[in-house]
């Protein structure tokens, strides 16, 4: 999985199923904070589609954290105001980064992220019912 | 009369503060997480106008000043600029949008259909009386319709209309343009404004006033009447550069858009222009679920490259009056004293009655 792929299924995550990542490895690591968690903002670029131009539609509110985990980096930036969530995912990120075979955890997160696409499934269900189907007169 | 400075006030002023904080106490309190999932809308509106997403904190806002737009949007600009900006997003491209309504006036038939998704445009505006008893125990959710079983759960995402249109050659197809935005929230705005400052200005514009300048321009003050190519509302990742390799980003979640594109045919009165017609289009996308703010945006857009003499022409005139801190401050400063003005202003007048 991408950075991407596992920040996002761990910004969507709540605060308790990204502690349960955590713990473990918190338990057993070596944790120095070299930036405690701090509220940010992050500046939202957009490429708009009629001249393929980029602007700026405003800032979000977002946490940031950054750790050493057994002496390796680990950093997080997730949206809103949470900072037990962005220490923790900050953690998860430098014991990944110390330990690229780590696959016991990548597999724990595949199935968070599995969780949220089915958590969604019934909501998407009842979105795509409200799709037109057009009956064109005289046909 | 001589003028005389004066100060004092200062106990008047503490007790109003109080008198404040009594009207706003209420017997049955609500909850920030109460007006969150309750007034989404608002919310929403709130967080557009600030230009500041955070529904939590807006929900605080409102809280905090019985509902005030104007004050709760002050709020959270005040709060914002107490904030560092460590990171600017990558550009959000929203054929990922994973989405909850999408239409098109333009196109029946567009891949992906037609999904009307939350909307209050076929709903009968009748009061529901039935929600003066309605308690959280007391929603009773129908069964589970069986229908939906043979529905795919997948989120939905789909392409963009104006793609098969460039496919066509009836849009025309423009490169990418990656000059860095201008950021009205830190550059004095100048004019004439880039396209980047004036949908940045637009996207924080108050609604009310950004809704009058569209329909103003589609009454005949302007000449832009548009077709709605496609309106689209739903969860777009945010994602920032991940500092510790270049290589990689991170999603920091997901935030609630809506964008519209707005299609208007060139002006043709001659042969030779209707022989020359084009497709030009408005761009519309807020914070949130606000679908007339999205249209009126890619109006406003629109309006701004024609050429005339009404205001939603008037790139000065649109992009200086519609934001909500500004407008409300500066209508909100006659309220305090101006009593040497005025006094000024009597003297002319008894000047005037004397000759």
């Amino acid at each position: 999985m991408t950075k991407r792929e596992v920040s996002a299924i761990l910004a969507k995550a709540s605060a308790e199923e990204v502690a349960v990542l955590a713990e473990p490895i918190k338990a057993k690591a070596q944790i120095q904070v070299l930036k405690e968690p701090q509220k940010t903002l992050v500046m939202v670029k957009v490429r708009e589609s009629i001249k393929n131009s980029l602007f700026y539609l405003g800032e979000v509110l977002a946490t940031e954290c950054m750790v050493t985990v057994n002496g390796v980096k680990g950093m997080s930036v997730i949206a809103g105001d949470q900072f037990d969530k962005a220490m923790n995912i900050a953690v998860i990120d430098g014991y990944l980064n110390g330990n690229a075979s780590s696959a016991e955890i990548l597999e724990q997160i595949a199935v968070l992220g599995a969780s949220q696409q089915q958590a969604r499934q019934h909501m998407n269900r009842q979105i795509r019912k409200s799709k037109v189907n057009f009956n064109v007169m005289g046909e | 009369m001589a003028y005389v400075a004066v100060t004092g006030g200062k106990e008047a002023i503490e007790q109003s503060l109080k008198l404040l904080e009594l009207f706003r106490e209420s017997g049955e309190d609500i909850t920030v997480s109460c007006i969150k999932e309750n007034m989404r809308l608002l919310v929403d509106k709130i967080m557009s106008e600030a230009g500041f997403y955070s529904e939590e904190y807006a929900a605080l806002a409102l809280k905090q000043c019985e509902g005030s737009v104007e004050e709760a949007v002050f709020l959270l600009r005040a709060y914002r600029s107490t904030l560092p900006r460590n990171y600017y997003s990558s550009p959000v491209d929203t054929r990922e949008m994973r989405l909850i309504r999408r239409i098109s006036a333009a196109f029946k038939d567009i891949p992906g259909g037609q999904i009307l998704g939350p909307t209050y445009d076929y709903s009968h505006r009748l009061l529901n009386f039935s929600l003066l008893e309605e308690r959280p125990d007391s929603i009773n959710h129908e069964s589970e319709d069986e229908t939906l079983s043979d529905l795919s759960g997948d989120d939905i995402y789909c392409g963009r209309v104006t793609d098969l249109l460039r496919a066509e050659n009836l849009l025309k197809e423009v490169p990418e343009d990656n000059t860095e935005p201008f950021d009205v929230t830190s550059n004095l705005l100048t004019f004439p404004a880039p396209r980047s400052a004036r949908l940045q200005t637009f996207a924080r514009s108050d609604a009310g006033f950004l809704g009058g300048v569209a329909y103003s321009s589609m009454r005949g003050y302007g000449a832009v009447h548009p077709t709605v190519s496609e309106l689209r509302c739903g969860y777009v990742e945010v994602c920032v550069p991940y500092v510790l390799d270049e290589t990689e980003t991170l999603c920091i979640g997901e935030i609630l858009v809506t964008e519209v594109e707005a299609l208007v045919p060139s002006h043709t009165e001659t042969a030779d222009e209707f022989d020359k017609m084009t497709l030009a289009g408005g761009y519309g996308m807020i914070f949130g679920r606000n679908e007339n703010k999205a249209i009126a945006m890619s109006i406003a857009d629109a309006s701004l490259e024609t050429e005339g003499n009404t205001p939603s022409q008037d790139q000065e005139f649109v992009l200086t009056h519609g934001d909500s801190l500004e407008m409300s401050g500066f209508i909100s400063h006659l309220k305090l004293p101006h009593y040497v003005t005025f006094q000024s202003k009597l003297d002319r007048v008894r000047e005037k009655e004397e000759a």
